[in-house]
């Protein structure tokens, strides 16, 4: 049940209008580099996000491009300037062409 | 003669160099994959130092999951932003980690990841400015392996 | 010099632990290591899927854990708290239960619905949403009364001498703590067990302690004991003991 494409973002509390915050986002995703092996030693195949993309309301603020050197389960954080309220949403997609999606609340 | 001992006496008989698997190396990135990875970043521009604050552990006790975070000194306003931060790492067998594209709205240049490392290897993170210039920061970051699992 | 001459020679050059300069270079720094905990820790995502399962409908009545736990009419009590007293005695069954004995019991005798594997994800995220409930409250299991008996045999396992390498649990984290085992320190146990359920970045997964038990005895070279045994349950009060008056903060986020 390690489930893949499970996602979190996390706010600070206690933020007002115009306010720097950091948002830290994790998405379950095994990452595998393509470089490993399994225990009978077959390689085991590339399997890894490879776009992050954050849009504050219907702004694309942020994309990025992701390797397989990013730790299983990744985590990126990063800041945003929370000048209206609206939904922070992370779009994660990766070398099999999953889409996973996750939002949080801007309120100021 | 004490266990390290033993092992660098062996290593200098050749004595490991006949079991390669134990060796890591296998993997590691080409020297001139990592200069086409800054290439790539840069532009061919020389990157000045400054502005670039990396942070990441001196030593980090599991490649597996290494934080490491940047922070670029920017206004952060539509005349002067940070447009990219790249981070690389010289020794994995693929050096691009992880590239962020930022705009105005972002408010601060900031990246914060965890991240492999195969083994032993510098650090780098890159950051390309609205004006085009390049600003870069570098660490090494020692990887040991754990103790007991 | 006879082999077993030169083989006493070798053991007794072997140091017990690696030399303080090594230990000065190669150890990982208090500050470095607080830049692990910053973030997410991944073990969250999996309690969130554990809040869904206390919610989820099963068996023939078609019951949650939250329809008895929680909501207008509570069947049981409310479970803010309940974890910190765990593993506990449990009259019904005459034993005592860890946790996530305790869940799975209450998963096949109160909603009648399959008891979930010991070593399955699920358990694992129920276990660790119902002991988040418990979080920053004090770890306060009983050691007295009915418990007595299995804190005696939780000493007992965590002391005996076993396996190839003839170690015990507490050989290395009582006798050597302190010491280092190939650039790690090893750690005393103390309050270790009020951050368990916990996520180890070495499997990027998360576990039970008493799966971490059983890691740690398959290092030690011992026959690891299953989770869910009455042995594996009394270890796991007494080491959760030695956590009493401490804190619950988890998940937990190791090396």
């Amino acid at each position: 049940m390690a489930e893949t494409g499970k996602a979190l973002i996390k706010l600070p509390a206690g933020y007002k209008k115009g306010d720097v915050i950091q948002a830290q986002t994790i998405c379950i995703h095994p990452q595998d580099t393509g470089y490993g092996k399994d225990k009978e030693g077959k390689p085991i195949p590339a399997f890894h996000v490879t776009s992050v993309e954050v849009w504050y309301g219907e702004k694309k603020i942020s994309d990025m491009e992701v390797h397989g050197a990013i730790s299983k389960d990744p985590y990126i954080s990063f800041k945003v300037r929370a000048s209206h309220s609206a939904p922070l949403k992370v779009v994660w997609k990766d070398t099999k062409g999953n889409v996973f999606e996750q939002s949080a609340e801007i309120k100021v | 003669m004490n266990r390290r001992e033993v092992l660098i006496a062996a290593a200098a008989l050749g004595a490991v160099a006949a079991a390669p698997g134990l060796l890591s190396f296998a993997h590691a990135a080409e020297p001139d994959k990592v200069a086409e990875a800054i290439a790539a970043v840069t532009g061919g521009k020389t990157a000045q130092q400054g502005r670039v604050t990396l942070t990441a552990p001196a030593i980090a006790e599991n490649g597996a999951v290494v934080p490491v975070s940047v922070e670029v000194a920017s206004p952060m306003t539509e005349g002067d932003y940070v447009k990219s931060i790249t981070i690389l790492a010289d020794k994995n067998p693929q050096p691009r980690v992880i590239s962020v594209n930022l705009t105005p709205d972002n408010g601060a240049a900031y990246l914060s990841v965890r991240m492999r490392l195969g083994e032993t290897s510098p650090v780098r993170a890159y950051a390309v400015m609205s004006d085009g210039s390049v600003y870069a920061a570098e660490k090494s970051v020692k990887v040991t392996i754990g103790g007991c699992g | 010099m006879n082999v077993k001459t030169i083989i006493a020679a070798l053991l007794a050059a072997l140091p017990l632990a690696v030399p303080a300069w090594a230990e000065e270079t190669q150890s990982i720094s208090d500050a470095d290591l607080a830049l692990y905990r910053e973030g997410i820790n991944p073990a969250e995502v999996l309690r969130n899927t554990g809040g869904e399962l206390f919610n989820k409908k099963m068996g023939p009545e078609n019951l949650s854990c939250a329809d008895c736990h929680e909501g207008q009419k509570p069947k049981a009590k409310a479970l803010t708290g309940a974890a910190a007293a765990y593993p506990k005695h449990n009259k019904n069954a005459d034993r005592v239960m860890s946790l996530q004995l305790q869940i799975n019991n209450c998963v096949e005798k109160g909603i009648k619905a399959e008891p979930y594997k010991l070593n399955s994800a699920e358990i694992t995220a129920l276990t660790l949403y119902v002991k988040g409930l418990s979080n920053g409250m004090k770890v306060n299991v009983a050691t007295n009364g009915p418990a007595q008996p299995w804190y005696e045999v939780g000493k007992q396992v965590y002391e005996q001498r076993r396996g190839q390498r003839n170690l015990s649990c507490k050989t290395c984290h009582d006798e050597l703590a302190g010491h280092t085992l190939r650039m790690q320190k090893l750690a005393s146990i103390g309050a270790g067990a009020s951050h368990w359920p916990a996520y180890r970045m070495v499997n990027g997964d998360t576990f039970l302690i008493e799966q971490r038990f059983k890691q740690c005895m398959s290092n030690a070279r011992m026959a690891p004991l299953k989770e869910g045994s009455d042995p594996m349950v009394a270890l796991e009060l007494y080491v959760t003991s030695l956590a009493n008056g401490a804190a619950i903060e988890t998940p937990g986020f190791v090396r």
